[in-house]
This record gives structure tokens, sequence and C-alpha cells, in this order.
């Protein structure tokens, strides 16, 4: 079997001879490549897998010719064919151009390789170890709940390798990553129902441990939802634990400061840049260099160095999330948040780690504060409406509050709608703690999955529930 | 390449099995941002899934039992070089593995003849993309207060050859065009967002889908949220795609073997009420050009049709070739097409306050997809009316919530059907007494 000649470990050199030929014919060139590798080990009370991904990569090469971009990708990473694809589509995005158009920054010239350390690399632990974890996690799991009907151990991780370069940058990043989630599911003859819980974090298997602590609560939360009745509908107070704030985050505001939806009129924030969003004790953050966590880079995939940007700074919408194709348009400084699910996409822009920050009052405090609402733990999913500014965001677990006590009482599953403005308007405490699981992605409307985080702190506000 | 990976994996001693699929895929991908291009991609991969066996004999009791352990990795040309490493680590992970023993699928008597690639997206390069660009420009412009937000165009095609050591050979050619876009108005808050698939060019019927875009954009101007309480709901558009997931998720064979389901064939999987319309749902791979067609699944299972549910009561699972060896039921391949008997209604029957109650009829979702354990759905409503004594009158905002088994079990089917991506079956859906939040 004949060996390739184009390796990922040479792949910088290449590239950069070919964004040279290429501006040869258009005014900007710039060139991507990712290659990801990992492991995913699960055992149920069913059945166990080990999956080890071998290497996947490609490349994508992106032409600007004044006023679009062509680009070409491609895992055929056969030098010639490359260069042909690439020269071949240059040519026809200089043919397309109409007139002068616009120019790209290339930005600052910088030559670097970054890496998050792992002290146990993904790539070095043993497969069986991964397994032997899998099976640690589900038979806790499985022994904590007469009820289990299935218990499942998960644990992966990622390895993921990216290349930028342009006339200016010539950038590489590794950036490994490990999961571990569990997830059971409780029977009582008549009604079945499923939880699940877990970690991801940036770096090695250093970081394992989570589950096994928490197998037994999530067990006993299994089993207080098969008698769990719906919610009433109405509005309530709440206490959002941090999976939910984080979730209010991302959907709240993070889908709605993408500045792509700006340019295509798709989003309201562009309105309110400077203007109060939230109450005047809000700040949220996307932050892809936040250490430890699993949506952490470097620089993103139009070659943007990482930095935190303050979206909304104590209730005033400040900053959105700029991808390079929105950022020249609209005339704002750029944010590291150009992203691509993979060589074979476009690059959006994109959360990252996305935040609320922690406040002043102890989550205590928040609860003790509530005569009578619900305390919102173990959030499923949530959808953004950036130009209506509506909200979806559901769960599993609505706990009753009644006198600034948790009671018995529980209901699921439980949905949150509403207006952003008024959610976030309406947030009266927030908590000092802080905690983001880092499991799960984002897609863009309905596709484009990246990996993102979320979390904050403890949050009390008002809302609509059902 | 295939040639070459499939003589080593038969030379391979310590596999029991293997089977290996290459995919080769080409996308054409067009971006336009309001009126712009902001641009156009091509995409060309090709790539190999390896997946293996390894039998083992396990001591169970006072005898003997065969297991299976199987891993599986995806290889390129790119990691070509890498092959014999990566076999060795995917052989290694599987035989650390013990489950109950399969193996791969036999060659079957015949695969259905599907047509499912339409040479009207594979040859043309990116002039139907072009084509519909302009087309939606036109569309849109078309639109009085109204103008185009984005759009994207994704035109797919892939062909797969399929081999395995139990000697099936079987080839499939696909093609899918996939489109999105946002008509916005001049309306702060207004916008409607639309997506879809379809295997044909021919079978997008872009300007009407823009013009229903558009009206819904006008309805929702003036629409507040509907009313608090329990109410009949009638069910249309993007929430087909979803209702009836719950029950096929109850049909699935990696379901019941994983224990997630109660569900036992012949046993009822919701109670009908008076006056419900019968529910007998199918799984059908084999309709033609849908989306959810296929001649051979993953695992190398010919495309069927078989009936899954016969008035609410589930009589078989559908299942892939590894699931219907552990339940020892036939194989019907991964999950296809949804079909759903129609009902004998009339839609403006369906569409009928009664009682002095105001009836819901929504259609637009901000995400609408039961809890395929539970059955429960909740969802945020972006577009319906509510048809009350006094008229009708748009309503957007606030949630609908229920649970599938009863609301399927109270269910009027309308006598129309329609086909979406995935579902053909009633147009119109009408549930009793449903939880709405609004005001």
């Amino acid at each position: 079997m004949a060996d390739k000649k184009l390796r990922f470990e040479g792949l910088k050199d290449f590239l950069a001879g070919i964004v040279e030929e290429a501006e040869k014919v258009v005014p900007y060139a710039s060139a991507f490549a990712m290659r990801r590798q990992g492991v995913r080990a699960s055992v149920s009370s069913t059945q166990s897998a080990v999956v080890p991904e071998a290497p996947w990569m490609g490349l994508t090469v992106s032409l600007w010719n004044g006023e679009q971009f062509f680009e070409y990708s491609s895992n055929h990473l056969d030098p010639e064919s490359v260069r042909g694809g690439v020269m071949r589509l240059a040519a026809e995005a200089a043919a397309a151009r109409a007139g002068e158009g616009r120019d790209l920054d290339p930005g600052p010239a910088l030559e670097k390789h970054f890496e998050i350390s792992a002290a146990r690399d993904p790539l070095a632990a043993k497969l069986k170890d991964k397994l032997d974890y899998a099976r640690q996690m589900q038979e806790k799991l499985a022994g904590a709940s007469p009820k289990a009907r299935n218990a499942a151990g998960i644990c992966s991780d990622l390895v993921t390798e990216e290349v930028y370069v342009n006339r200016a940058k010539r950038l590489s990043q590794r950036l490994p990553r490990v999961e571990e989630a569990m997830q059971i599911t409780v029977a009582d003859g008549t009604r079945t129902t499923q939880l699940w819980d877990g970690q991801s974090r940036a770096g090695g298997w250093e970081n394992r441990g989570y589950c096994l602590e928490k197998a037994a609560g999530l067990a006993a939360d299994a089993e207080r939802l098969l008698s769990a009745p719906r919610m009433e509908p109405g509005f309530h107070d709440v206490v959002a634990d941090p999976s939910w704030s984080g979730m209010l985050a991302h959907e709240a505001f993070g889908h709605g400061t993408e500045t792509d939806m700006y340019l295509k009129d798709r989003a309201k924030g562009r309105e309110y840049m400077d203007k109060p969003v939230a109450s005047a004790i809000t700040t949220l953050f996307d932050d892809p260099t936040l250490p430890g966590q699993s949506g952490t880079f470097f620089f993103d995939h139009e070659g943007a160095l990482a930095a935190p940007t303050k979206v909304i700074d104590r209730g005033i919408l400040r900053r959105g999330m700029t991808d390079l194709y929105s950022a020249t348009f609209l005339g704002y400084e750029r944010s590291a948040n150009g992203r691509r699910e993979s060589w074979e996409r476009k690059a959006y822009a994109r959360m990252t780690n996305t935040f609320f920050a922690p406040g002043a009052s102890d989550p205590g405090e928040l609860i003790a504060s509530v005569e009578d609402g619900f305390y919102l733990r173990y959030p499923s999913n949530g959808m953004e409406d950036p130009k209506g500014w509506g909200i979806q965001c559901e769960g599993l677990w609505a706990q009753r509050i009644r006198g600034g006590r948790l009671t018995d009482e529980v209901v699921s599953p439980v949905i949150m709608t509403g207006f952003v403005p008024d959610s976030l308007q309406s947030i009266s405490l927030v908590g000092n703690d802080f905690r983001i699981d880092g499991l799960g992605g984002c897609g863009k409307g309905h596709k484009e999955y990246v990996k993102v985080t979320l979390g904050g702190p403890h949050l009390r506000f008002r809302a609509r529930l059902a | 390449m295939l040639i070459p990976i499939t003589d080593r994996l038969h030379a391979e001693e310590g596999i029991s099995g293997w089977q290996v699929r290459e995919i080769r895929k080409k996308s054409l991908q067009w971006f336009l941002n309001k009126e712009r291009t902001e641009s156009r991609r091509q995409v060309d991969s090709r790539t190999f899934e390896v997946e293996v066996l390894v039998n083992h004999v396990e001591k169970r009791g006072g005898g003997k039992e065969r297991a299976t352990g199987s891993s599986r990795f995806v290889t390129d040309e790119a990691s070509f070089g890498r092959f014999e490493e990566d076999l060795r680590s995917a052989v290694f992970a599987a035989s650390l593995v013990k489950n109950q023993a399969y193996s791969m699928t036999d060659p079957g008597p015949w695969v259905p003849n599907l047509s499912l690639a339409d040479p009207a997206l594979g040859a043309s390069g990116f002039a139907p993309l072009a084509a519909l660009s302009d087309r939606i420009r036109q569309a849109a412009g078309r639109e009085a207060g109204m103008r185009l937000g984005a759009a994207e165009f994704f035109a797919d095609t892939v062909q797969v050859r399929h081999v395995n050591s139990q000697g099936l050979q079987a080839a499939q050619e696909t093609s899918l065009l996939s489109w999105e876009f946002a008509l916005v108005s001049d309306d702060p808050s207004g916008e409607v967002f639309r997506t879809g698939k379809r295997r044909r060019l021919s079978d997008f019927d872009l300007e009407g889908d823009l013009a229903a875009a558009a009206e819904s954009l006008r309805r929702r101007a003036s629409a507040g949220p509907p009313a608090t309480g329990r109410f009949d709901v009638v069910f249309s558009g993007e929430a087909l795609d979803h209702l009836f997931d719950f029950f096929a998720a109850q049909a699935s064979a990696a379901a019941k073997y994983n224990r997630l389901t109660l569900s036992e064939p012949g046993k009822p999987l919701l109670q009908a009420g008076p006056g419900a319309s019968a529910f007998h749902l199918w799984h059908d791979a084999t309709l033609p050009w849908a989306v959810g067609s296929y001649r051979v699944d993953p695992s190398g299972v010919p495309g069927c049709r078989r009936m899954l549910v016969e008035d609410g009561v589930l009589r078989a699972y559908w299942a892939n070739s590894r699931y219907a060896q552990y339940l020892g039921i036939p194989a019907t391949g991964e999950l296809g097409n949804l079909v759903v008997a129609p009902g004998k209604h009339g839609d403006s029957g369906l569409l009928e306050a009664a009682g002095g109650r105001p009836l819901y009829h929504l259609f637009e979702f901000s995400y609408f997809e039961p809890n395929p354990v539970t059955g429960e759905f909740s969802a945020e409503i972006r577009g319906g009316e509510e048809i009350g004594p006094g008229g009708r009158r748009p309503v957007k905002g606030g949630s609908v919530s229920g649970n599938s088994a009863q609301a399927i079990g109270s269910a009027k089917f309308s006598a129309s059907t329609v086909q979406r991506e995935r579902y053909q079956g009633p147009g119109l859906v009408r549930c009793e007494n449903l939880t709405l939040a609004g005001d």
C-alpha cells in the first residue's frame, strides 16, 4: 500500500507555498488544515465498545477575489492534485471579480506553535485503561439504583491539530481534550426515564474522576423523575444552576451576538450595541482563552488570536463575536470566533466558552430569597432566535422552592420560553460560584456542529415555565 | 484502494468478520449573505470505513458461550501509510470487548432498484446552485416589505461501495440538495427561517417555499402569544417531521435490546381515545426519491418497507443487521422514511373550534423533538393561529407541551397527505387537550 507524499507535519510549508502562488492570481488567500484523532470507550448494561478514531485530516484553501470567497476543500492530499485544484479555482475567482472590491487584513506577522498541555496525553493512554474506566463508571451507576434498566459509562478523548497560514501568519495548535459521561435509564414498570451528567476538559486523562463521585446522586435524581408530574404553566421566580445559566447565556445572547447574523439582518443585537439589555449585575463573556475548558484554543480558523470578549458589561451590550467576513463588512474589530465544523465546512461566527461572570451572592442566598418558585437543573437543549429575541430552553428538573427552602416536589420536563431582554432584565441575584461542565456542542441553525462550552454561576430571575 | 484493503482484511487471521465502505463524496456549496454571494465551496473527499469483528469464547456458568467484539476506523489516502497500525489498533480494541455474538450481514437475494441520484445535481458544477441563487433573489424581491437575509444551497453526491467478509458487495449513489434561507422584514423582529432537503432538484419548489415563508412572516407581524391552559391543537408543517419520532424509538430493536423501552410486540403503544383515527406506522426505505430511502443501509441490509405499528399496537421492530440478530427478528435496515396512514377527516373539519373553546393550529416551532424515551414534548411556538368562535388570530411565542402517546392516542388525522423529508402521512393531526403556556 503506497504512502502519500503530503503529511500533516509538513503542511505548514506546503500551504504557505500554495498561498503565495494563489496570491499571484487573487488579492488574498489563506489555508486551514486539521487532523483529529481519539478514542471513545463505552460500557453499558447491555454492551461495550472501544472505537479508536484513526486520524482524520483535510484542508481548505480560501481564495478572496475582493468580493467573495472561493474555497477548495479536500482530503486528497496529493500535492499536485491540491495545487491544481486550487489554481483552477483561483482562476475562476479572478474571472468572477467585477470591481476593486475590499482588502482583507492578514494581521500582524506571526509564526508560532501552540499547545494545550496534558499530563497524561490522550494518545499515550492505553485503550484498556479507558475501557476499564468506562466500566468503573457503569458499575458504580448501575449499582446505585435497583430501578436501573440500563446504565452507561462513556469516556472519550480527542486530539485536534490545526494549521493556519496566510501571507503574514504560520500558526499551528494542538488541542487535546477528554470527556466522561454517564447516562442512566430507570423504569418502574409503567414509566421509563433517563438522566445524564458528565464533564469535558481540555488536557489529558489527569482530569478524570468527575462521574465516579456523581453516580449515586444521578441515580437518585433519575428515580425521582419517575414520579415527577408535568408543570402547570405560569410565570415563576427561578434559580438556575450553572448549567442552566450557561444555556441561557448561550441561547439568549450567545447566538444573538454572532456578527455574521448582524450582517444578514438576522440579529436584533446590532440595534442594541451600547444599550442596556440585561440587569446591571449581569456580565457575559465569550472566552476562548479560559484555562482547562474544552472550548479553548489559541487561534480561530481564520487566524485571529484568541482573547476574551466581554459581550455584556454590567447589563450593557458591548461587543459581538466576529468572523472575518462580517468583521470586514461591518468594520468591527476581529474577535477569535471564525470557526469551522471541520475542513469540509465554511467558517461562521461561532461561540467558544460562553458564560455569565460570577456575582456577589452565595448560591444558598439565591434559594433562600425565593418565596415560591423553582430550582432548575439538568438542562437538555435550547434554541436561539436572534432576530425575534425569543428563547427556548428545555430541561429535565424543576424543584419547587417554598419559603426559601427546596422541597421534595420535582416536576419534569420543563420548558422556559420568553423574550430575551425580559429574562435578562429580571436577573436579580448572581451567585459567587462558577462552573462549566463542558459537555455538548452547538449548531448554527440546524447544522455546523462545533465544540463549545457554557456555564457560569447560579442565577435568580423570573421566567415563563411550562 | 478498496481492493488492497479487502485483500489485507481477507488475510488477517485475528478477525472473524469485516466490512469496508468506500465513500466518495462531492459537495458543492453556495452561500448568500443578503443579496451578495459570500462564498462558494467545492469539497471532495474519499474515505474508507473499516469495521472488524473478533470472536471470543467465554466461559459462562458451566458452559462456553461465543462473544463478539467489534471496532472500526476510518482511513483515507492521507492516512493510508499507517493502515497496518490502524488495523492492529482496531483488532486490539475489538479483542477487549465481549458483546453478544453477531456476524456481518449475509448477501441478500436482491436490493431495491431505487433511483436516488439526480443527474441534474451531479454533473453541472456550480450551475444549478448559481441558478437557485438567482431565483431566490428574484423571488424575495417580489415580496413587498421583505428581503433575503441569507441563503445556503448544498448539492451533495455520494457514491458508496460496500464489501464484507460474508461476500456482500453492494453499491449505491445518492444525491441530496439541502437548502436554508432566512427571509427578513422591516418589522424589527420579523424573520422566517426555512430549511429543507430533497434528493432531486426538481422536487424543490423554491418559489412556493419562499412565498409560504413570506405569508408566515406577514402573519407573525400581528401575532401574539396563545392563551394559557389546555386546548385542542392541530399540528401541521414542520411539526410533522418529528411528531411520530417517539413511536419510531419504541419500535427500535436497538432501543429494545438496550432496555430503553418497555415496548413489547403485540402490546399497545398508546390508548386510543373515542373518535381517534387508527394509528398505523411503517418504516419505508423504498419510497421513490425520498430522503430516507436507500438501497442498502450502513450494515449492508437492503432497503425495505415494514409495518411497525398497527392500530396503535407494536407489530415489529426496525433493526439493522446486528440488532436483528440479537433479537432473532428479520432485519429491516436502519430507519428510513416514516409513513403514517392518513385518516378520514377533511381539513376544514379538523380546523373547526368546538364547544366554545379556541383551537390552536400550530405549524412553526423553535425546536420540536419529543423525548424518545418518555415521549414528552415541549416547544416554543413560532407560528400558528388561534381559531375561536370569534374568528382567527395569528399566534407566536409561548409553548405547547404534551406527551406523544397521549397526544396521538387522542388524535384525528386528515385524509389529505403530505410528503416531507422523511415523513409521508396526514397533513393535519388534531390532538386533544395539550398544554399551552402563553399570556
